[in-house]
């Protein structure tokens, strides 16, 4: 996986006193295609503070054009943000 | 025996601004290339904030011009400072510290001193325990330090000054010897370059020759500098670790290099206007009063000057100050076209208790209660949510000096 960074659209599931859960995300990547992904399956989350920036880390999997892929997002905890990490 | 450690991040600067890149994807990492952190030279503000390891070797040094350190090294990668990412790192490594002992000093934005002497029983060895906050500083948040362990401030600093980076060294009292007393005389703490060269006419030339001196005859030569730094040759220090809170602060004072000489009279009352309103209003977060007034001056041809003003009443409004600062200015310019300028205060007393004059300028007490509103409305609303009108449609910033609106803490630490 390769780090991108990039911001993303999201939506997400907020659960009482859980962690914000996405749901599915919308990107544009550098070619400027728009891509649309529902996330099959989070299968960890961690919390970073990489250079004093808190964020929580998702490692997801999802089906895109056919193919299974692991990737990560990242919520910016102090900006409300979400980010395509890596992929 | 009390058991210190000193806590300092690697090139500070630079390694925030390489952790924070390379988390968003930057394919370098500036460490490990000639790189520095600089201010902008367009504004005059072209100084060497941090370096690199590789930009070290070409001779690069932090407090350098830009202009200097590229002539040096023409390939040299230069990065602008962001503040408010060295303040969220600063601020995470000393919440990790936070977790070893209830009594961490913050020293300067990248060091802090932390008293491990009750930790023990917790934690364990000093020496495992060390190794453990720094590889946790490198794990979550990016950027490495070293880590100094001794009996006291002073022997920690020096340790964590030995070989870098992401290193821990000891320096207890019976290393001293073979560890610190080798070293140049210039590398001990407080020991700068005119005293080093001091130092070296009488034949003093490592910490070893000093830590074993006359110490009478460091006192007749240096005054009570002498008697300090012969103290810290021989590792004795018995100063505490202090919370922060526990410092009493003496003065408070900003400055700022213009980004273009001031030659009108007007302009530059503006600047220190501009300065006043930011020193006021740290002077009256503080709660003090102060009656010493000082204003610096330096000119395009960085010759330097300053003049003050002991008060017989104690001040705090930002107007009154700044008519104190005016008059200041007025008697000690003497026309030359000016690049930096300087306002300070000291002196202070407790806020609560204020011995009014026949002489005030005014209603004191109405303009107090419009210093507490603007600055309750800054406080909520941002420094620049309320400015004075002879700011307006100018190209001078109304309120100057500091970073990142005053919070910052700046490199280089403080002594009690």
């Amino acid at each position: 996986m390769k780090i991108l960074s990039e911001p993303i659209d999201a939506i997400v599931k907020f659960k009482g006193r859980e962690k914000p859960m996405p749901y599915k995300f919308r990107y544009i990547d550098r070619d400027r295609a728009p891509h649309e992904i529902m996330i099959d399956q989070i299968l960890l989350v961690e919390e970073t503070r990489i250079a004093g920036v808190r964020a929580f880390v998702y490692r997801c999997q999802s089906e895109i054009d056919g193919v299974c892929r692991l990737y990560e997002l990242k919520y910016l905890i102090s900006d409300c943000r979400w980010e395509l990490y890596k992929m | 025996m009390r058991t210190i450690f000193h806590i300092d991040a690697n090139s500070a600067y630079l390694s925030w601004t390489a952790a924070a890149m390379l988390e968003k994807g930057f394919p370098v990492d500036i460490r490990e290339i000639p790189s520095v952190i600089s201010g902008d030279p367009e504004n005059r503000h072209g100084i060497i904030l941090a370096k690199s390891i590789p930009a070290k070797k070409f001779g690069v040094s932090t407090g350098q011009s830009l202009f200097e350190a590229l002539q040096k090294c023409p390939e040299l990668a230069v990065y602008p400072p962001d503040y408010d990412l060295y303040m969220l790192c600063s601020n995470a490594m000393y919440d990790i510290l936070c977790h070893y002992s209830s009594l961490v000093e913050r020293y300067s934005i990248d060091e802090c001193f932390l008293d491990y002497s009750s930790s023990e029983k917790a934690f364990g060895d000093p020496l495992n325990a060390a190794h453990e906050i720094k590889d946790r500083i490198r794990e979550e948040l990016g950027f490495t330090v070293n880590i100094g362990v001794s009996s006291n401030k002073l022997l920690a600093k020096m340790a964590g000054e030995l070989k870098k980076p992401d290193m821990v060294h000891t320096l207890w009292p019976e290393e001293m010897p073979e560890k610190l007393w080798p070293l140049p005389v210039g590398e001990l703490f407080m020991v700068g370059r005119a005293t080093a060269q001091k130092l070296k006419k009488i034949n003093i030339n490592t910490i070893g020759d000093l830590a074993k001196s006359d110490p009478l005859h460091m006192k007749a030569l240096l005054m009570s500098q002498g008697k300090l730094i012969w103290d810290l040759a021989n590792g004795l220090d018995r100063s505490p670790v202090f919370m922060n809170s526990e410092i009493i602060q003496k003065g408070v004072g900003n400055s700022t290099t213009i980004a273009f000489d001031v030659t009108e009279r007007s302009e530059a009352h503006k600047i220190l206007l501009a300065l006043t309103e930011r020193v006021a209003m740290r002077l009256r977060k503080l709660g003090y009063l102060a009656s010493l007034v000082s204003v610096s001056v330096k000119t395009n041809g960085f010759v330097r000057y300053s003049h003050q003003v002991k008060l017989p009443n104690s001040i705090k409004v930002t107007s009154e100050i700044y008519d104190h600062v005016c008059m200041l200015f007025d008697q000690c310019w003497k026309g030359e076209p000016i690049r930096h300028l300087g306002v300070s205060l000291s002196d202070f007393s407790a806020a609560d208790i204020h011995q009014l004059s026949f002489f005030d300028k005014g209603n004191i007490e109405q303009l107090e209660k419009l210093d507490e509103a603007i600055d309750a409305i800054r406080k909520k609303y941002g420094t620049r949510s309320i400015i004075r009108g002879v700011f307006t449609n100018g190209r001078i910033n109304p309120v100057q000096g500091g970073t990142n609106d005053s919070d910052f803490i700046m490199m280089g630490g403080y002594m009690q």
